[in-house]
């Protein structure tokens, strides 16, 4: 996804920043699959490309955070824990109503364990679910830090347009937030190419 | 058995982090760089994520997905069912209403749930810590390489750079080790990964292949620190 010439909201911003990192992190994963999965004889492969797809997605986290804060829950989780707790008042309910004189401690504390199971059962199953429909099995690229050029180049390229796009004079997030990203646009240059004399 | 040997494998990767930030200090005495403060930094957050992977890997509480073990069940749900019991008792005796009665319920529940939480967290952590300590003292300590395990206190007169050498060759020691934890681990896992894309799908849902995963960025990370230190012009 690229990011349009015109200008962003601190939001967008935020998310095309928190996509970027996530790019970043799914790469340095990638080379540790690599790693972990190939005959390792010898150092260890592609230290230099981890760290520094890690560090550059450390800083445009750093920016997102500066710009929007704290990232919101996304995805099934979100759900899941947003759902969990009218489910456990349901159940609370459904126990009391079901149960003549509803009054005495014995049954305040079973319709308290049969919610707390309720859920924890609800979760449990979700989370079975979640592994059941598990994305299909992506095919890694595994070639190395070579390998990894093109995807990296392309981050670059987003960054560089986020801060052709990005209003330096709008307050000091945005400005924070540009200096962020041009320290991660340094740093995910030096995981494909690292340069003689860094600072 | 396979997490007595995955807790003697990740003590190996522990005191082989701890013997390249032994050696690291040794070497860099008063030095403040952001570089050297980075590495120093990363290889203890490595050796608390592998400590924290070994403590996972015993507990009798936590599965490592986070959900709870049959012993963290019954421990949680009997300190719920004490902390409601004794208030409900209470509006009992004073002749309290149904209503009263949900209520206090409700508010018990609110208020006793963080604190079973952080208590469960913290009899978990201890538990683990001396199931780990059974079974790193019954074991044989793995002999670490040459020139690892002893810091050569007579080549503190040699140049720097050498010696940062040798930290970054015990970084990577300890690198080889920690994959092959993960190795280890992951061979025998339900939901074995087949891509880099399958690792990070599992790495949010297992909560010792994440810690592992991260203790191993962070080798990375240090290594490539003290890297960029010594490339540094000095004058």
């Amino acid at each position: 996804m690229r990011v349009a010439s015109t200008t962003l909201s601190a939001d967008q911003l935020a998310a095309e920043l928190r996509a970027v990192g996530k790019v970043g992190r799914e790469l340095a994963v990638d080379l540790q699959y690599a790693s972990w999965s190939g005959s390792w004889s010898g150092a260890p492969a592609a230290d230099v490309a981890i760290a520094n797809l890690c560090r550059g997605a450390e800083h445009v986290e750093a920016a997102a955070r500066t710009l929007a804060g704290k990232a919101p829950p996304s995805g099934r989780r979100a759900v899941v824990s947003v759902l969990s707790m009218p489910f456990a008042v349901a159940a609370f309910g459904a126990i009391l109503a079901a149960v003549p004189g509803p009054g005495r401690p014995a049954v305040m504390v079973a319709a308290v364990l049969g919610s707390w199971f309720a859920v924890d059962v609800f979760l449990r199953v979700s989370g079975a679910w979640g592994i059941r429909h598990r994305p299909p099995r992506a095919v890694s690229m595994s070639g190395g830090p070579a390998a990894i050029e093109p995807k990296v180049r392309e981050i670059r390229d987003r960054l560089d347009a986020m801060l052709q796009t990005i209003e330096l004079d709008h307050d000091a997030a945005h400005r924070d937030a540009a200096d962020q990203i041009r320290i991660a646009r340094d740093w995910f240059g030096m995981a494909i190419e690292p340069p003689a004399n860094p600072s | 058995m396979r997490e007595t040997h995955l807790v003697v494998a990740l003590d190996d990767a522990v005191r082989l982090v701890t013997a390249a930030a032994a050696r690291l200090d040794a070497t860099t005495p008063g030095i403040e760089h952001p570089r050297i403060d980075e590495a120093r930094l990363r290889l203890s957050h490595a050796r608390d994520l592998l400590t924290v992977a070994m403590r996972t890997s015993m507990s009798l509480i936590y599965y490592p997905t986070g959900f709870l073990r049959v012993g963290g069940v019954l421990f949680q749900t009997a300190l719920l069912a004490a902390g409601v019991w004794a208030a409900t008792q209470t509006v009992s005796m004073a002749h309290g209403s149904t209503t009263w009665m949900i209520l206090i319920t409700v508010a018990t529940v609110l208020v006793v749930a963080w604190p079973i939480s952080r208590l469960t967290y913290l009899v978990d952590g201890r538990i683990g810590r001396r199931r780990v300590a059974a079974v790193t003292s019954r074991y044989p300590t793995t002999a670490l390489p040459p020139g690892v395990a002893d810091i050569d206190r007579t080549g503190i007169l040699l140049p720097i750079d050498p010696q940062l050498d040798q930290v970054r060759g015990t970084i990577d020691a300890a690198r080889s080790q920690v994959g092959a934890v993960a190795r280890l681990y992951l061979d025998g896992h339900r939901q074995r990964p087949r891509s880099g894309a399958d690792l990070g799908w599992l790495q949010d849902r297992d909560n010792i292949i994440r810690c592992i995963g991260e203790a191993d960025i962070s080798l990375c990370q240090a290594s490539d620190a003290v890297r960029i230190w010594t490339s540094l012009p000095r004058g």
